[in-house]
């Protein structure tokens, strides 16, 4: 027999079952939906270590944040001893990152449209399309820490820029609407300029930074670990902050910290640092029982998944015992009967499964990548864990589901299957 | 030439056992049509079930031609009853979602043929079976006996030489039954061997021989 006509045979015993094999694949469906999310869930509970590696150009144990209590320190102050952390010999780098700007300034404001609908820090019906920005603000020396990569344009350190300049970096996504040295000028209305937005770089899609929130408390549990620079727009400003990550030389944190004690000390303020291992430490041990607990979840139900499925589909044999039995005594040879078996476990087990990947793809679009700023590192999770888990599961569960009622069949002969015998 | 020599067969277990054949010894000849009567629960379905290789014999020796039917294993069983055995059902035994001609095309997928070839061969089985225009209805629209000829039409196409009917009228009015058992008269002219189990003596009349089964014996 040729396969196409066993394939055949499969599809038409699928069809002639109408409502009951709709049914069966539904309860497949939803169960490979079930897996894909709780897959998902352990996924990203387990990568949190990567997102944090994904998101830095240096090693995670080298890397720091400080955040400066600026409120009694005058411009020149703040100034001063931004200069003196930066002159810490254990110090390599040392950059600041604000998330989730809204810039409303009209003369970069048309970037939106391509943004819009894609950064959800801000909600939907404050502004509307075009009329601003969502923006990064960081200083050059982030350039160093954090994972940014350009396709096109120049760094920040080679560029310099003035107080008034502002240099932009954008996703590629961007590419088409503006080019790198175009500038930009947000002015009062007598026409002064306030800001000199010059585009100055597009990213390569590889790029990611640390996801707001991650460093700057030793107790967060704040899980997205790092975000895409997919629609980012980032300005690169001359001014100064308050807050910034920095890298170490050798993890000398000790010595950053006396140091950093003694200019708090010198200028009576106070100055906070945190290190990103302690961080994730505090957060890995948090969610490990979550990972525990999520693990045992599969674990149970792809077992009671797996007994389900093989119940419906020796099931699904005894009631097609009798036409395995008139296809044997009409030529079909056992090892037909066999392949229209593993092509039915094919239609029930794996087009379900196909199905529940683009349905898992869209729960987590929605569940987990809530912030289109995190849709990378979560993307791949979904790429690289979940498909290649949910293939080997169904096709497992292909050989298992087939694998019995096969068994079942060879063991009876033909006489007693088309009495509608299997089991026994 | 088919030879049954000794055949032992029976079901259920140690305990509770059933023995169905008790020795049979039995030779058919190349295109004769036999048919073998005898009381519900004789063995003659248990024969029959023998002969096409959809049952095994528990000891004895079956001979088709020159093949050790018995010594067979089950992939070369398979091949035999592709290549040599047709049945005809008291219940027809068709797909009921296929409709005539599809279920007459059957046996001819397990032989790798072309369309054309096939749809030339099912016509000729319709056409002899008398239910050519019945090609395109599904068998539950269509009558008891043309259902019967239908599974006739399937058993002719694949041209097989040894034709197996159990009770082919049995499930059939008298004027319907002998209408089937004209087509199973003209089926004797094609040289075909042909073995019939029946209750009806009438039936059985039509056939070169008659063979009686009783209790698993040929009497």
């Amino acid at each position: 027999m040729r396969n196409s006509r066993r394939i055949k045979i499969a599809f038409d015993m699928c069809v002639q079952e109408g409502v009951k094999s709709l049914l069966g694949i539904v309860v497949v469906f939803a169960a490979f939906v079930m897996f894909g999310c709780i897959f998902m869930l352990l996924g990203h509970n387990m990568s949190y270590t990567d997102r944090i590696e994904t998101g830095l150009k240096v090693p995670y144990e080298k890397v720091g944040y400080i955040n400066i209590d600026s409120m009694k320190l005058d411009y020149e102050e703040e100034k001063e001893v931004i200069s003196l952390i930066q002159e810490c010999d254990e110090i390599e780098s040392l950059g600041h990152v604000s998330y989730g700007i809204q810039n409303t300034s009209r003369c970069i404001s048309f970037l939106g449209e391509i943004q819009y609908g894609h950064q959800t820090v801000i909600p939907d019906n404050e502004y509307n399309v075009g009329e601003m920005v969502e923006t990064y603000i960081m200083s050059a020396g982030a350039w160093d820490i954090m994972n940014l990569r350009l396709q096109e344009g120049a760094e920040p350190s080679q560029l310099e820029p003035d107080d008034n300049t502002i240099l932009l970096y954008l996703s590629e996504r961007y590419s088409g609407l503006v080019s790198v040295g175009e500038h930009y000028y947000d002015t009062y209305e007598d026409g002064t300029i306030i800001y000199d937005y010059v585009v100055a770089g597009f990213f390569s899609p590889d790029s990611y930074i640390l996801a707001n929130g991650t460093a700057n408390s030793t107790n967060n549990l704040i899980d997205a670990g790092c975000c895409s620079m997919d629609y980012a727009v980032v300005e690169v400003p001359g001014f100064l902050f308050n807050t910034a990550y920095f890298s170490t030389k050798d993890g000398g944190f000790s010595e950053v910290k006396e140091y950093l004690g003694s200019i708090a000390q010198n200028y009576g303020i106070d100055i906070d640092m945190y290190e990103l291992s302690s961080v994730l430490k505090f957060h890995n041990d948090n969610t490990a029982a979550v990972t525990k607990y999520l693990i045992e979840i599969a674990v149970l139900f792809t077992a009671a998944a797996v007994l389900l499925l093989i119940g419906i589909q020796i099931g699904r044999v005894i009631s097609h015992a009798k036409e395995y039995g008139i296809w044997l005594t009409n030529g079909a040879l056992f090892h037909d009967i066999a392949l229209v078996t593993i092509y039915q476990n094919i239609i029930y087990v794996i087009l379900p499964m196909i199905l529940s990947c683009f349905a898992v793809r869209k729960i987590t679009d929605m569940i987990l990548l809530g912030n289109g700023q995190t849709a990378g590192p979560v993307i791949s999770i979904f790429w690289e864990m979940n498909v290649p888990l949910l293939t080997v599961l169904a096709v497992i569960l292909t050989a298992v589901t087939a694998g019995i009622p096969i068994i079942l069949l060879y063991r009876k002969n033909a006489a007693e299957l088309l009495k509608g015998e299997t089991a026994g | 030439m088919i030879r049954l020599k000794n055949i032992f067969k029976s079901y259920g277990s140690e305990n509770v056992k059933c023995n169905a054949l008790k020795g049979i010894n039995l030779t058919i000849d190349t295109g004769e049509y036999l048919a073998i009567m005898g009381p519900s629960g004789s063995g003659k379905t248990t024969l029959l079930n023998i002969l096409g290789g959809i049952d095994r014999a528990d000891s004895g020796e079956y001979l088709y031609d020159n093949l050790k039917v018995n010594e067979m294993t089950n992939a070369m069983l398979h091949k035999f009853r592709r290549d040599h055995v047709s049945f005809v059902f008291q219940n027809f035994e068709l797909i009921n979602y296929y409709t005539v001609f599809e279920n007459v095309e059957m046996p001819l997928f397990a032989r790798r043929m072309s369309a054309s070839q096939r749809k030339k061969k099912v016509c000729e089985a319709l056409e002899l079976a008398g239910i050519e225009a019945l090609r395109k209805k599904l068998p539950i629209h269509i009558s008891g006996g043309e259902r019967q000829r239908c599974a006739i039409a399937r058993a002719l196409v694949s041209d097989n030489n040894l034709l197996l009917a159990d009770e082919p009228t049995g499930a059939l009015d008298i004027k319907t039954g002998e209408g089937i058992m004209r087509v199973f008269d003209n089926l004797k002219k094609t040289g075909r061997t042909i073995v019939l189990i029946t209750h009806n003596p009438d039936v059985a009349g039509r056939a070169d021989r008659i063979v009686n089964i009783s209790d698993g014996n040929i009497v």
